[in-house]
């Protein structure tokens, strides 16, 4: 059974539609949240096989039941300085057009709602060079949720 | 006026899946028509496929069509008759007629596959052709036919003949009987070497001792096997022979009373017949006829999807096997549960043999015979040679030669490019040759053979050879290389030189070969795959492009290593040696360590450092020598852990394409080993080390 692929092509997403259901997870001191449709798995930490040649964000490799997946630092993709060895405890297996791809995250604390109410457009909140992945904010509590673009941060 | 058909999709994919069948048997027969190479049964098959594709088409629809066809099966009726001769322009108007309707064919595919309305459409076919076609069945036969006269007799030979002693389809059957010294210590070990070259070699029919008797080691003095081999039976003899412990061994055509026996026995005796009328073996020897003896029941079509899938699980099988065998040793390392322990064994060790038996089918299953690129180039020969005026003979050899499906989508390309190559740049036109004393008919050779582990295909002409000097200077020329680094290049390096992109030395770009952006690619494609290409060539003798191929993408032989914190597979073909590091055989030479190794100087690099990790230096405990063509190179590694049989897994497209590597694949302990290309490898450093690099050391 095929999860729907997560479209998000569209420039004006607005709060409306970017209301549902988010897998929660943080990354360095940043907490984000990635649609659960976009989200097939989400597996522990694996060994990493180095490949060279391979672009900065692209960790490596991993054995995935039997298949050979590619792994991308979404800290590093996102910007944010190398982690400390260790850091990373999860990968959240993604569906790509060319098959499939890990994000290495820190933790995955839970799968939430996220109304429209909670939800503002990116540019207030957010440093300008994060824009093209962030689609928009989600107020939750007192903590502000980062609302992810996985095509686009795949793509490169 | 167009009107929209009546057909069903099904019916719809019978009809074009049958119509291009007989387009092909329709290209072949008229080739041998046109070469005097055809008999009346070639002719005879020739109008009952027009008469067929008429058929059909006319009940699916297509008017138009079968008007054409019509035309045709009248012409190839006059023909049969003894009324009609044709000439060289006529069988260009069949051609012309053959070419219209595969056209039409592949126009339905595409509609269908865009969704559009099928329509039957008088203006796909050109009013010339029908006129010309009318003029043809019009001729009324001369007194003395000058061009066309079916022949019974065999055609003069033309090539090598090994086809000929090819048999039926899939070999011939052979009864092999060996017997043992008295004094044999292990007749089992030797009863099970027959069996394993013998299934090597082909189909194991039946046997006495059976494998199983084998397993279980009950073995007399005397081994028995019918076996269904294209080998010769001198090969078999000599292999048998060679078996220690074997005393005597008598190979000897299989026939006999048993019904089974007698069954297979006539569909070769049906093949022989076919083969007999038809003029027996020519070069370019219609499919036509081995896909008809094959029907006698004995194949069935396979969606090459289904294929796939069941070798995919064939591969997730034997990672299995791996793991289950690993998780066995450490068991037994515990020494506790020494009975379960020696009861799992048994059983992997039985799976091992049985993954091992169905990997083999399923690679022979996705294997089908070359011949199926093959067919196509008679015809493409034909149109290239009357293009350029020249005259250009094609002698194909070995196209029941069986290659795996994918390496046959992957060779189809570059295999087009030799031979437009070899027919334009290679042959001179007649007058040419003739003034330099040849035949006026050029040749070119289509050949594949097996040859141990791999598949060998060689596209060779008699033509004018390449020039080395003009290649030399054309590579200067184009600023790829300095006067200087050109001066001391060898002949291999040369040759060498006209893979390289951008180099071409045809004085006239024609619209056949293009723009010498040929020759990279096509070595690119050919290593993808773990294949190897090299040139020979002669000034004014000719040139032979040799390709070796593995026989399976889906699985390589690989020496597991250790470096740089992880683990690599390099492919055991390239590996020539392995030598332990000893300082004093490292010298630098030209910032590069390196060692002599029989007289040769040879670069070494960290295997890190070659496959684009970065560092430098040399460290490492071992270095294995790697030789591809003329490149050798050494590659320094941490540990070596033993050779094994790798199920080859892509890095996926999401990473592309990485250089230096072929892919990846998991180990029994579910490790990830990166899978060395060293083709690439080696070729890229050795260039890098540069040419100035003395060849021998006194």
């Amino acid at each position: 059974m095929a999860l729907a692929h997560y479209e998000t092509d569209k420039t004006a997403t607005g709060p409306a539609e970017l209301a549902g259901k988010y897998v929660i997870l943080t990354v360095g001191p940043e907490t984000y949240g990635v649609n659960v449709a976009a989200v097939q798995s989400i597996i522990p930490m694996s060994p990493i096989t180095r490949v060279p040649g391979t672009s900065g964000w692209v960790e490596g490799v991993i054995n995935l039941r039997g298949n050979v997946i590619p792994v991308v630092d979404l800290g590093r993709r996102m910007g944010q300085p190398e982690a400390a060895p260790g850091t990373r405890g999860r990968i959240l297996v993604v569906e790509h057009e060319k098959g499939q791809v890990g994000l290495m995250v820190d933790q995955v604390t839970e799968v939430q709602s996220l109304e429209a109410g909670q939800i503002e457009p990116p540019s207030s909140l957010v440093r300008t060079q994060d824009n093209e992945f962030v689609l928009g904010v989600a107020r939750d509590g007192d903590r502000l949720i980062l609302l992810l673009d996985v095509r686009k941060i795949l793509l490169f | 006026m167009a009107m929209g058909l009546d057909v069903t999709p099904e019916e719809l994919g019978l009809f074009l899946d049958e119509t291009e069948e007989k387009l092909e048997e329709l290209d072949q027969g008229l080739l041998a028509l046109e070469d005097d190479r055809s008999d009346e049964e070639t002719v005879a098959r020739l109008f009952r496929a027009a008469h067929t594709i008429k058929g059909s088409a006319g009940t699916v629809g297509l008017t138009s069509m079968a008007e054409l066809c019509h035309l045709m099966e009248d012409v190839l009726d006059g023909v049969r008759a003894g009324r009609i001769a044709l000439g060289k322009e006529d069988v260009t108007v069949l051609l012309w007629g053959v070419d219209t309707l595969r056209g039409i064919t592949r126009g339905m595919r595409e509609a269908v596959e865009a969704g559009e309305e099928l329509v039957d459409d008088p203006g796909s076919i050109p009013a010339d052709l029908m006129a010309a076609l009318q003029r043809v069945a019009g001729e009324p036969d001369v007194a003395s036919p000058a061009s066309y006269r079916p022949s019974n007799t065999r055609p003069g030979a033309d090539n090598a003949g090994s086809a000929a002693d090819q048999g039926g389809e899939g070999g011939r059957l052979w009864e092999v009987e060996a017997t043992f010294a008295p004094d044999a210590v292990m007749p089992a070990v030797r009863a099970l070497q027959l069996m394993l070259m013998l299934e090597g070699l082909g189909d194991v029919v039946r046997s006495d001792p059976t494998s199983e008797e084998i397993d279980r080691e009950e073995v007399g003095g005397r081994f028995w096997a019918i076996v269904r081999t294209n080998a010769r039976p001198e090969d078999i003899k000599a292999a048998a022979a060679s078996t220690p412990e074997v005393e005597r061994v008598e190979v000897r055509p299989a026939g006999g009373t048993d019904d089974t026996l007698a069954a297979v026995h006539e569909e070769d005796e049906t093949a022989e017949k076919a083969r007999e009328q038809s003029g027996g073996e020519t070069a370019a020897r219609p499919v036509a006829e081995q896909s008809r003896t094959a029907e006698l029941g004995h194949t069935i079509r396979v969606d090459t999807g289904i294929l796939d899938e069941i070798m995919n699980l064939v591969g997730e099988l034997v990672i299995d096997r791996n793991r289950l065998g690993q998780s066995t040793a450490t068991l037994m390392q515990t020494g506790e549960h020494d009975e379960l322990a020696a009861g799992l064994n048994e059983i992997v060790a039985h799976m091992a043999r049985t993954t091992q038996t169905l990997q083999e089918k399923i690679m022979r299953a996705r294997m089908m015979p070359i011949d199926i690129l093959f067919k196509k180039f008679p015809r493409m020969v034909r149109d290239l040679a009357v293009k350029s005026g020249k005259e250009v003979e094609l002698i194909i050899d070995g196209q029941d030669t069986e290659i795996d499906r994918s390496v046959i989508e992957v060779i189809g390309d570059p295999l087009i490019h030799l031979i437009r190559n070899a027919v334009d740049h290679g042959i001179e036109p007649p007058d040419v040759r003739i003034a330099q004393g040849k035949e006026p008919v050029g040749r070119v050779l289509l050949r594949a053979e097996h040859q141990e582990s791999h598949i060998v295909i060689t596209v060779a002409d008699d033509g004018q050879g390449i020039d080395l000097e003009r290649v030399r200077r054309s590579a200067v020329a184009k600023g790829l290389i300095s006067e200087g680094q050109a001066a001391l290049l060898g002949e291999q390096e040369v040759l060498d030189l006209i893979f390289l992109p951008g180099l071409s030395t045809a004085e006239r770009i024609t619209e056949v070969s293009g723009r010498g952006v040929g020759m990279d690619v096509v070595r690119r494609n050919i290593e993808r795959i773990n294949g190897s290409i090299t040139v020979e060539t002669e000034l004014g003798g000719g040139t032979a492009c040799i390709i070796r191929l593995p026989l399976s993408l889906a699985t390589l032989r690989g020496l597991l290593v250790a470096a740089a914190g992880q683990l690599w597979a390099l492919p055991i073909a390239a590996i020539t040696e392995i030598r332990q590091v000893n300082a004093k055989e490292l010298h630098t030479i030209m910032g590069r360590p390196a060692m002599v190794v029989r007289g040769k100087v040879v670069p070494v690099w960290t295997l890190a450092e070659a496959v684009g990790f970065g560092g430098g230096g040399l460290a490492g405990d071992y270095i294995v020598l790697c030789q591809v063509g003329n490149h050798l190179v050494g590659l320094a590694v941490d540990r070596l852990l033993g050779e094994q049989e790798v199920v080859i897994k892509s890095l996926g497209q999401y990473l592309g394409e990485i250089p230096g590597l072929s892919g990846a694949t998991i180990l029994g302990d579910g490790t990830i080993a990166l899978i060395v290309d060293i083709a690439h490898l080696a070729q890229v450093l050795s260039r890098q080390a540069g040419r100035r690099v003395a060849e021998s050391v006194g």
